[in-house]
């Protein structure tokens, strides 16, 4: 492995087995990741991006190829891969705090501690008293992605993270995952099916086609952040983007 | 009701003025002279007064024997001389305990089968066939063999309890714990939480209003329990006293003693509904 690739996607492939017959979700998929990278994967719904994102996070088993992070065969879910789900996941009985604690070690005043550290991070500061139920969705999704990072992943999972919240609050929550993209250095992949999204977070975007997923075209995004949605750059990738999914559509219609 | 106004005009709205014109009468009624709680409860308590004077209206009419419905009135005067003679008091000591000892053996049991079996397959297979048909056969005929093997003591009232409180808590238990979420799983794998962590954050919460569903099913099961135990043999509880008023024809105390038995059973509800609203307070705190 190269030396500052985090993740490494090798031939990867996955089918699977249902009664009647075998379905092919991945085919030959390759991907390196650099360690700090903001990775878009798009595609459209049930193309098996989310699928991808589940191998890696080790929620999906039996799969040809290899994934390795740091160089370790993935073959099952741990804490070096936190995970964002699109829906918030959390426990809807217990409080902001005991959700982000849940199953971590320490004395009640490190935990305490940690706890008002990622909050603050996320902005959501004095709300460890709170339940999930009382959140809006975007605040819920913020506590998810606090959740996450108290455990120091290598690299965050986000599989949609933001499909489920209106326009407005996606847009700030883009700009709320930028900011802690930046200043936690983590590694970043990301699945969505929202072009605007995926250029407006991605140092690369990979365009996948459909059944079975393959990578079909990486794109290098090189516009400077904060990035500017209403920028003519902005647009250029857009437009990119657009013209490979309508190719595929022409391709498929065909 | 907006189909009554799109499909009839005319109609729908002559219907819709009645019901406004309701709506701002009983408002009236419930803003002016009462609270909205006070006729709640009047709705609550109308038919059983209705039902109480029938009672008195029939019992004072001669047409029925003393011995087959006497008046309300002698029904509470045959309550005050069993409190106040101690009968009611001892017969109450006796079955509650049987219930308590009986109940915490059956739900204990059930609680710890229901868990196993929930997050089990193996377990479930063992388990929950020999359930299904202990379930089948009625409580009462369980009690002549019981009987056979363990005597009209103690132990096989309680071992009666037990049997009518175990099958709904276990029920109730392992549908609450089949039912966790997927998601749940899938969440405990990715922050790899320990199985003591995940049962007891994760699972028993997840499974807890279908646990308490149980609980109370089950508690309603014991009070029921104990009395036809008793019926059957002893010297001792509840259950006995009903059956010695019917021989001594003391159709007064009989009374009493079903109208007891029922107050106690409604409050072991109660409580235990108060417990479960203690301990689910975080879905009050969210209820929007």
């Amino acid at each position: 492995m190269s030396q500052n690739n985090i993740l490494e996607i090798n031939n990867v492939s996955k089918v699977f087995h249902t009664k009647d017959k075998d379905v092919e979700a991945i085919r030959k998929v390759d991907l390196n990741i650099k360690e700090g990278e903001f990775i878009s994967i798009i595609g459209a719904s049930g193309c098996g991006k989310t699928t991808l994102l589940r191998l890696i996070a080790g929620l999906e088993k039996d799969y040809g190829g290899d994934i390795l992070l740091d160089g370790k065969r993935v073959e099952k879910a741990g804490l070096d891969r936190g995970v964002i789900f699109q829906d918030h996941r959390l426990l809807p009985w217990l409080t902001v705090e005991e959700n982000l604690t849940l199953g971590l070690e320490g004395t009640k005043k490190e935990l305490h501690d940690q706890v008002q550290e990622y909050l603050k991070k996320v902005d959501l500061e004095n709300f460890e008293k709170v339940y999930p139920g009382q959140l809006s969705g975007g605040m819920a999704q913020r506590v998810s992605i606090a959740r996450a990072l108290m455990r120091h992943p290598r690299i965050l999972l986000l599989d949609e993270p933001l499909g489920a919240l209106d326009a407005l609050t996606k847009m700030n929550m883009q700009v709320e995952i930028s900011k802690i993209w930046e200043e936690e250095k983590t590694t970043m992949l990301m699945v969505t099916h929202d072009i605007d999204e995926a250029i407006y977070l991605g140092d690369r975007v990979i365009v996948m086609r459909p059944r079975p997923a393959e990578v079909d075209e990486i794109i290098n995004i090189e516009l400077p952040r904060p990035r500017l949605r209403s920028s003519a750059d902005f647009a250029f990738y857009r437009n990119k983007i657009i013209n490979i999914f309508n190719q595929s559509i022409v391709e498929y219609a065909i | 009701m907006a189909n009554t106004i799109t499909s009839t005009g005319a109609q729908a709205v002559s219907k819709q003025d009645k019901l406004n014109s309701f709506k701002k009468l009983s408002g009236d009624i419930g803003s002016s002279k009462f609270g909205p709680r006070f006729l709640a409860l009047i709705n609550t308590i109308a038919v059983p007064v209705l039902l109480l004077i029938l009672w008195q209206v029939l019992s004072g009419s001669g047409l029925l024997l003393d011995v087959i419905l006497p008046s309300p009135l002698k029904v509470v005067k045959a309550f005050v001389e069993m409190v106040k003679d101690g009968t009611l008091g001892t017969d109450l000591a006796v079955s509650g305990k049987r219930v308590i000892i009986g109940y915490l053996w059956g739900a204990g049991i059930a609680l710890i089968l229901g868990v196993l079996s929930g997050l089990n397959k193996v377990v479930e297979r063992v388990v929950s066939p020999i359930i299904n048909v202990i379930r089948q056969i009625p409580l009462y005929a369980w009690m002549p063999l019981i009987i056979l093997w363990f005597g009209i003591g103690e132990v096989s009232k309680e071992i009666i309890i037990a049997r009518g409180v175990l099958i709904p808590i276990f029920l109730n238990t392992l549908q609450g714990i089949k039912g966790v979420q997927a998601e749940y799983f899938e969440l405990a794998q990715v922050l790899e939480l320990k199985k003591s962590v995940f049962l007891r954050k994760v699972v028993l919460p997840s499974a807890i209003s279908s646990i308490f569903t149980g609980l109370r099913l089950g508690a309603g099961n014991a009070w029921m329990a104990v009395v036809a135990a008793e019926m059957l043999g002893g010297l001792t509880g509840l259950g006995y006293a009903l059956m010695k008023s019917r021989e001594f024809l003391w159709s007064d105390k009989l009374i009493a003693l079903m109208v007891v038995i029922g107050v106690i059973g409604v409050i072991i509800d109660v409580i235990l509904r108060k417990i479960e609203e203690n301990t689910l307070r975080w879905k009050k705190k969210t209820a929007k």
